[in-house]
């Protein structure tokens, strides 16, 4: 073998090797790798510290004049952007969700739900303050049964919607309307 | 040489779409999201079959050694997903079960062990969704509960006592503050040992359309 078919052979070669590293893609193989977001909090343990530092140092300057006082350094608050971010906005609950009551006696009562078929959702799970009241599959209209005074005050009531164990969002009543932020397979 | 070349061209080829070239149709398969059991022993088995054709049946099957824990089918619904709910008996408490799940969609079936929590018996082994009146306990979904002769008795029985149970938790409904959901905080709950003083002994649990009796549990 001369030099060049040896080369040429070898490049093939290391095409071939990069080529069937690449992971086959399948029909079944779309699972896309999941991304976990990096949420760095503030702590507000350090605006508390801040307010005993200034608190302590108006104590030991007390005996300072005017002047000084005004040059000490300003602390503000930290900025607390995720205190902001979990004011609930529901710009993004645009789907509405039909309902209806159903009273089973003065101790029970059930509300179903009318989940649209386009947002594919097959578990449906009901909250109430965030505790568990029930799970349902879908399709149907699936209905949820506990005691009355559950249902007074809907805006603790909100019920969570999944797609094949993901959670694709969450229903909440909004002015007594049922609306969901989940969005309909693309 | 130009032989060698083209040799080693066609081996690479084939190499790579022999790794390449994906199944026509994958066999549909059985995942498991959720698989739980709580200390009342109120379990739940969520999840999917890919590729499963519509109205797939879906069979659930618990054993514990030779017993038969749990058995049940469903016909599953959006996109291949089941959903099966069990009660497991106290007697079962921390102990090793066997759960599989099957098919008709020809999948593989999937098949795991899974250790019980600790169970107990009586006040414990009352859901969540659950209300006392006296001495008896009611599943919110029980058809007792909208049975006013049935509840009667039980306060005739077990005195004005009305809790409901609810993420854990039990709430006194007597409490002049349970007008709406906003009571079912965590502050306002009674504790446990509270509720379990006040409605011992524990009579009936009526859950659902069945009547067990706490005595023989």
């Amino acid at each position: 073998m001369d030099k060049k078919s040896i080369a040429s052979g070898a490049a093939a070669v290391v095409l071939a090797t990069g080529l069937a590293l690449t992971p086959a893609v399948t029909d079944v193989d779309v699972t896309e790798p999941e991304v976990i977001e990096e949420v760095i909090i503030e702590e507000t343990e350090v605006s508390e510290d801040a307010e005993e530092v200034t608190e302590e140092s108006s104590k030991t300057e007390k005996t300072e004049t005017e002047e000084t006082k005004t040059e000490k350094p300003v602390i503000t608050e930290p900025k607390q952007p995720h205190l902001e971010a979990e004011k609930p906005t529901y710009e993004d609950y645009t789907t509405e969700i039909g309902y209806s009551f159903t009273y089973e006696s003065e101790r029970a009562k059930t509300i179903t739900i009318d989940v649209p078929d386009y947002l594919s959702a097959d578990i449906v799970t009901m909250y109430v303050n965030g505790a568990e009241v029930n799970t349902v599959l879908l399709p149907g209209n699936p209905n949820f049964t506990t005691i009355p005074v559950v249902f007074e005050d809907l805006s603790n009531i909100e019920f969570k919607l999944y797609r094949m164990g993901e959670e694709i969002g969450t229903a909440r009543f909004i002015d007594d309307i049922l609306k969901t932020n989940a969005k309909a397979v693309e | 040489m130009r032989k060698y070349k083209l040799l080693s061209i066609i081996l690479a080829f084939v190499l790579v779409f022999s790794l390449s070239v994906p199944t026509a149709h994958a066999a549909p398969s059985i995942t498991v999201t959720t698989l739980s059991v709580d200390m009342s022993g109120a379990g739940k088995i969520i999840g999917y079959i890919q590729g499963a054709p519509k109205e797939t049946e879906v069979t659930l099957l618990i054993t514990c050694g030779s017993d038969i824990v749990h058995i049940d089918q469903i016909t599953a619904g959006n996109n291949g997903s089941f959903l099966f709910k069990l009660k497991v008996n106290a007697k079962y408490s921390e102990k090793k079960i066997n759960v599989n799940i099957g098919s008709n969609a020809g999948a593989t079936p999937y098949s795991v062990t899974y250790t019980l929590p600790y169970m107990p018996p009586g006040f414990e082994h009352i859901d969540n969704n659950s209300v006392i009146y006296g001495h008896d306990a009611y599943t919110a979904n029980s058809i007792y509960l909208a049975d006013s002769l049935t509840v009667t008795d039980s306060i005739i029985y077990g005195g004005n006592i009305i809790y409901f149970k609810i993420g854990d938790k039990w709430y006194d409904l007597m409490n002049p503050k349970a007008t709406s959901s906003a009571f079912f905080v965590a502050e306002n709950a009674t504790p446990n040992a509270t509720v379990k003083a006040k409605t011992a002994p524990l009579r009936y649990y009526y859950y659902g359309g069945k009547i067990v009796d706490f005595a023989k549990e």
